[in-house]
């Protein structure tokens, strides 16, 4: 009613009465004594015509008692709403025919009015004169809700709603008249019978004839019980119980609201079983449970969609349930949101899920749903990260720490993998092998030497205070070249030789074709690769005896990097070439060496922060000894001696080196320079 | 000679020397010289301290006919002058000294030997590891200026290199860029 009193206000401007004088060519129909001198309080009952309603008999009252015998044959005034709003009170609405009109009181009049079908939706006015010039404007309207529709509705959804829970409810039916009052039809009213604790609705928003959406509000504290829902049009021409048209009633049901207190064991693990217990309050027994209030059922959410499983709920009491939660067994680490059935408001999240990590290669994921195949060649740097990270674990709703107990841990099984290998073009004072780096941090990275097929890469991670361990595995194919080799394409031999002026007992000669000893390489590069090949020469000993003294260039045992790293090969080829000369000197007269060195032949994929891999080597050397048979002021030199280069030697997985070339320090050859 | 300097600052320098080559216009052999920071590639010129520190020289030959060098003894065709932002000579290593003491007349020399044979329009580079010469540890700027022995087929005379900027930064400065 309150809500009809509203509309009437908004659109039924408050009865004018004005006191000026009629004007003299006002129509006298209806003009009336108005003993009084004035007109009193008007009414009009009804006061809502539809078009096409006819012989609507009209009830005129006045306090005032203006009306006398005499007047029945004459007729009432309506006007039109445009002549009404422009002050013209006398413009008749062609659309109203008034008859009919009959003298019942001083105070009352009746008479009958017809509304042509056509007749526009407007707001009409009704003028009464009096003799002595006074008039009354009395607004009508001529809407189609004067004849009310009665409304139906056909469905509620959903059709029970929690104690204390804001529900959006969708309401379907026929006769809806919808928001903005649109034709003058009050909008159509939602109601719910009451209850002993009434339902609240709000944001009624009614979208057209057949639909109406809300949210309703059962007061919180509600036991089980059902609801009667109805909506309503107004009936502008009716007052109480008949101001509003109700439709059929459908039944709601409201369930008693339950509240999550807490839960054990919020970590789970995807695609494990874990048991929980959870508590609150107003949880709904099998034996409390009804078709309409089941059981309280546990529920859980989680970011990214997978499904959560229950299993052996049982509530134990209206403030216990014991169940086992299951993750699936391919959700991620993230947080989850546990709840029960009927809670009214939603759960914030409050568990986490401990998901099979993502371990990822060089950037890109190679486990977990978003995997892409790995490709990985020799020497390439395999740098494995991996998720969660610590940060990631902490900002679950649940916050965790890696364990330090159960440690985070890496398994490699399967190919050939060193942690590095150190020298760079820039720095190569020494050459070793690093060994794989601890394998009990979130992040590896190493290199692996020699192509292999099914590289398993494991990372298992563990968190504090639980007892499962998630864990992931990478399976690489590790491409690489194969069929590698070095030729001996020549081996010379040793004699004297001129080289800036002064005689040389050298292995070879200058010229690469006539070197001591000239390698060529060969290798088939993996796909999508070609062939990069590095050289590196060790001398493992170079003694050198001149004129009886002897100097060890090498002073200690271990072999040394020839000069730098990589060796330079040939210019304009791939191939690597050595003569090597000791110079004479005048105050010579018999001078020996013994070089033996082996050079090596690695392979590079050419990948940023790639290190060469192995392919094999070459033993070499030479011995000879240079004779002056002149004086020293003549010197006639003759050589005697000999050279060779061993076959080549395939690279070995075999630890420490694993076929890689190493060194201590470079050669320092000049130490025996003043040998003499 | 002619020198042009690049408009970053670096010392990438085109030297022309020598008489020009008839045939179409060029000095017999010109030579750019640059920092590198991977021993492989110009650029660079900013180093931490303790890295070592490189150049490369990359020269073309233009001389028309094949040109000698060694394949990897070349460092001896270079001498070095490296002075401090104060202009000041660097400190040499006792590699430097041996390097020079085993050129002199009269030592005995080793080395490997064997010589390139650089046909007439072929470019080659050689790395020259300034570090292993100089004490370059010290953060700071340091000024390179090298000169090369003339290959033997183009006489017995060397060419000048236009100079080369090095920043030495402290050790525990972020790492230069590649």
């Amino acid at each position: 009613v309150s809500q009809r009193l509203s509309d009437l206000l908004l659109l039924i401007p408050a009865i004018l009465v004005s006191l000026s004088l009629c004007s003299a060519t006002a129509r006298a129909q209806a003009n009336f004594p108005c003993a009084t001198g004035s007109l009193g309080t008007v009414t009009i009952s009804p006061s809502y015509w539809a078009p096409g309603q006819s012989n609507i008999l009209v009830t005129l009252t006045d306090s005032g008692a203006p009306f006398t015998g005499g007047h029945s044959a004459a007729s009432a005034f309506i006007m039109t709403e445009a002549s009404y709003n422009a002050g013209n009170y006398t413009t008749e609405d062609p659309n109203v025919a008034v008859s009919n009109l009959q003298y019942v009181s001083s105070t009352t009049i009746t008479f009958l009015v017809s509304v042509a079908a056509g007749a526009p939706i407007e707001q009409d006015g009704f003028a009464l004169y009096c003799t002595s010039g006074h008039y009354v404007q009395y607004p009508m309207f001529i809407t189609p809700c004067a004849t009310p529709v009665t409304p139906t509705i056909a469905s509620i959804q959903p059709d029970t709603w929690v104690a204390g829970a804001n529900t959006p409810v969708t309401v379907t039916g026929t006769g809806f008249m919808p928001d903005g009052n649109v034709n003058g039809c009050t909008t159509t009213n939602f109601n719910v019978a009451e209850l002993p604790g009434p339902v609240n609705w709000s944001n009624i928003v009614v979208s057209g004839p057949t639909q109406m959406t809300l949210t309703v509000t059962p007061t919180t504290g509600d036991p089980a019980e059902s609801a009667s829902v109805t909506v309503s049009n107004a009936n502008p021409n009716g007052s109480g119980s008949s101001g509003w048209v109700p439709s059929n009633a459908l039944p709601a049901n409201i369930c008693p609201a339950a509240t999550l207190k807490s839960f054990t064991s919020p970590v789970w693990t995807a695609g494990q079983q874990t048991a929980m217990t959870v508590t609150g309050t107003g949880f709904i027994t099998s034996a409390a449970a009804t078709a309409a209030c089941p059981s309280t059922q546990v529920t859980a959410t989680a970011p990214d969609g997978s499904t959560i499983t229950f299993s052996s709920v049982t509530v134990v009491s209206t403030t216990s349930i014991t169940a086992t939660v299951e993750p699936a067994s391919a959700a991620p680490t993230e947080g989850a949101t546990l709840g029960v059935s009927n809670a009214p408001t939603p759960a914030k999240a409050n568990a986490d899920i401990l998901g099979a990590p993502i371990i990822s290669l060089n950037g890109s994921p190679i486990t977990g749903p978003n995997a892409v195949a790995p490709a990985p060649v020799t020497g390439q740097q395999l740098a494995f990260t991996t998720s969660p990270t610590a940060a990631t674990l902490a900002a679950l709703p649940v916050k965790l720490t890696l364990a330090k107990t159960a440690p985070t841990t890496w398994t490699v099984t399967g190919g050939t993998n060193i942690g590095g290998y150190t020298p760079t073009s820039t720095s190569y004072t020494t050459g070793s092998v690093t060994a794989m780096p601890p394998l009990d941090t979130p992040t590896l990275t190493f290199y692996s030497v020699y192509p292999a097929t099914d590289v398993a890469v494991t990372y298992k991670y563990c968190v504090s205070g639980q007892t499962t361990c998630p864990e992931a595995t990478a399976t690489l194919d590790v491409s690489g070249p194969t069929g590698g080799t070095i030729t001996t394409e020549h081996v010379g031999t040793v004699g004297i030789q001129q080289l800036n002026g002064q005689p040389n007992l050298q292995f070879g000669t200058t010229l690469a074709a006539n070197a001591g000893v000239l390698f060529a390489p060969s290798a088939t590069a993996p796909s999508g690769y070609s062939n990069n090949f590095v050289w590196a020469q060790l001398i493992s000993k170079d003694l050198l005896t001149a004129n009886g003294s002897t100097c060890t260039f090498l002073a200690d045992a271990g072999p040394d990097l020839d000069t730098e790293y990589p060796a330079p090969p040939v210019e304009g080829t791939n191939n690597f070439g050595d003569a090597p000369p000791i110079s004479l000197l005048a105050t010579d007269t018999s001078v020996t060496r013994v070089l033996n060195a082996e050079t090596y032949l690695l392979w590079s994929s050419g990948l940023t922060n790639a290190i060469p891999v192995p392919i094999g080597s070459i033993a070499w050397g030479f011995s000879g000894t240079a004779t002056n048979t002149g004086t020293l002021a003549s010197p006639v030199w003759g050589a005697t001696g000999t050279g060779s280069a061993g076959s080549f030697a395939a690279s070995q997985d075999v630890p420490p080196n694993y076929g890689y070339p190493t060194w201590g320090k470079i050669t320092t050859i000049t130490k025996c320079y003043q040998v003499n | 000679m002619k020198i042009r300097a690049n408009l970053l600052g670096l010392a990438t320098i085109m030297t022309m020397l020598g008489a020009m080559n008839a045939a179409c216009g060029q000095a017999p052999l010109s030579v750019v010289v640059n920092p590198t920071h991977d021993g492989v590639l110009p650029g660079g010129g900013v180093e931490k301290a303790g890295a070592p520190i490189f150049v490369l020289v990359e020269l073309v030959n233009n001389s028309g006919k094949t040109l000698s060098t060694s394949q990897w003894d070349y460092a001896e065709y270079y001498t070095f002058d490296v002075r401090d932002a104060d202009g000041k000579p660097v400190s040499e290593t006792d590699a430097l000294r041996d390097m020079r003491e085993s050129l002199k007349p009269g030592q005995r020399r080793s080395g490997h030997g064997i010589v390139s044979q650089i046909k007439a329009g072929r470019t080659w580079k050689e790395r020259i590891m300034i570090s292993r010469y100089y004490d370059l540890s010290r953060p700071g700027t340091y000024t390179l200026q090298l000169e090369r022995k003339l290959p033997d087929e183009l006489g017995n005379g060397t060419m000048n290199l236009e100079k080369v900027t090095i920043t030495v930064l402290p050790a525990d400065d972020p790492p230069p860029q590649k």
